[in-house]
């Protein structure tokens, strides 16, 4: 039975190395799986894991993550791309290639803005727009272009079709550009792609 | 934009969102088992019903839920000083991260705001009522509402009239605002100052809420109203659910049966 989360993060600030091995044990699994949704190289994946466990050892304690799941979820995720970052021959997972081509469409503007933003102002606004969607639309935008899961995925996971699926992120991904225009975060281009 | 600005802002989305979209696999799976078992059952139900519909009775022991019905909206209070300005949101079963947050700073606010209301096509017409009750802090009412206030046009003189406390019932629609005055009170704590206190409860503060038609218990609600690092209060939908009429009438819920499943969410 694995370890309660609340007792790993104890094992953390008890500075004990059992809390490693409870979560590779856990969260091993999904930490894989979001690192080969990303890379190339199913090596590269398996030392993504192990640069995760190291990040989260030496971000735990002060930090003490009121979801732990989640917390290693965004290490993963993290570690993953600077891998795609610092590593340029590193190529990016067709699944990852395909679903930022899908979100380039959405957040094409002429001028960019990023001078005048704030990250977590940016943050909070899309928070905030995913918070307009309905749950399902909202689950699937995530697994699709937060996790890189593909649509095979998605539509078996909830038990739907593909085309299902496509239509719902094509929406949300309008909705999304409707929302940064309107947030002030995009200029409007008269050009969209549509990525389906 | 670039996509890096946009996906290194969306990699520090919440940690409420992700986790209901790690979750979101499995409850999808047990879902659509579940209603297969609510199918099922109902179908067990209709055959007995059938067989005992002579006798006018209804069958002990067999209650069927389903995904509950009430809708809580909460409210982003940075955004207005009233309720009726404020941006507000469904909370969502489950996500426990999202703006609509309220801290004991704001003055202009007597406590967090939730909106209670049920719409269902089903319960038309009966009148729909909430039993309210909460373990840490208290409610008071919308000063606004003409039910509390005649002379709505003004604040309250006496905020007696609008203070509901602890254990209270209110009309579908109504909008409630929880105070965390029990937590300032060391005599009610134990002698605990705030932050103990608040650790004490492990930072979850909860609300029960019983869900009557005419009179009947039709579903409950588990709202939990969380104390988060930056001293911000902020609810969360933790279950609800609902029990429909059956061939139109309803089903023998009881205050004790209810009480112990809401025993069970909360322990969970």
């Amino acid at each position: 039975m694995p370890m309660e989360d609340h007792k790993i993060i104890e094992l953390f600030f008890a500075r004990s190395e059992e809390a490693i091995a409870h979560v590779r044990e856990k969260y091993g699994p999904m930490c894989r799986k979001i690192a080969a949704n990303m890379l190339n190289d199913a090596e590269d994946a398996d030392e993504c894991v192990n640069d995760t466990l190291l990040a989260l050892w030496n971000a735990i304690p002060p930090a003490r993550p009121q979801l732990l799941r989640p917390y290693i979820a965004r290490i993963s995720r993290n570690q993953a791309r600077n891998r795609l970052v610092y590593n340029k021959a590193q190529k990016r997972s067709a699944e990852m290639a395909i679903s930022l081509e899908e979100l380039d469409g959405c957040l094409a503007s002429p001028d960019s803005v990023e001078q005048a933003m704030e990250g977590r102002d940016l943050t909070r606004a899309i928070e905030r727009f995913l918070l307009t969607l309905d749950e399902d639309s909202r689950n699937m935008f995530l697994r699709r272009y937060w996790f890189y899961d593909s649509v095979e995925e998605i539509a078996e996971g909830f038990g739907v079709s593909k085309n299902k699926v496509k239509v719902r992120l094509f929406r949300a991904r309008e909705k999304l550009r409707a929302y940064l225009l309107q947030e002030g975060y995009l200029y409007e281009t008269g050009n969209i792609r549509s990525g389906i | 934009m670039k996509r890096e600005t946009f996906d290194q802002a969306f990699e520090q989305i919440s940690d409420g969102l992700l986790e209901d979209a790690l979750n979101v696999y499995n409850k999808k799976r047990s879902r659509r088992q579940l209603w297969m078992r609510v199918a099922a059952v109902a179908a067990t139900v209709a055959i007995v019903l059938t067989a005992t519909l002579w006798q006018g009775k209804t069958p002990d022991g067999e209650i069927v839920s389903a995904p509950g019905i009430l809708k809580v909206y909460a409210y982003d209070t940075t955004t207005g000083t009233s309720i009726k300005d404020m941006v507000r949101g469904e909370l969502r079963e489950g996500v426990i991260s999202h703006p609509y947050r309220w801290t004991m700073g704001m003055n202009w606010l007597y406590g967090l705001p939730l909106t209670l209301c049920i719409e269902e096509e089903q319960l038309k017409g009966m009148e729909i009522t909430f039993d309210v009750s909460v373990e840490v802090g208290e409610y008071w009412a919308d000063n606004m509402n003409p039910k509390y206030n005649k002379n709505h046009n003004d604040p309250v003189a006496d905020t007696d009239d609008i203070k509901l406390g602890k254990t209270f019932t209110v009309d579908n629609g109504e909008t409630i605002f929880w105070i965390a005055n029990d937590l300032y009170d060391k005599d009610a704590m134990g002698g605990k100052p705030f932050l103990e206190a608040v650790k004490a409860y492990n930072n979850k503060f909860t609300t029960r809420i019983i869900i009557k038609a005419d009179g009947n218990i039709v579903g409950y609600a588990v709202v939990f109203i969380r104390y988060e690092d930056d001293g911000w209060f902020a609810a969360y939908l933790s279950k609800t659910i609902y029990y429909p009429l059956i061939d139109g009438g309803f089903q023998n819920v009881t205050e004790g049966y209810v009480n112990n499943e809401m025993d069970s969410e909360i322990k969970e």
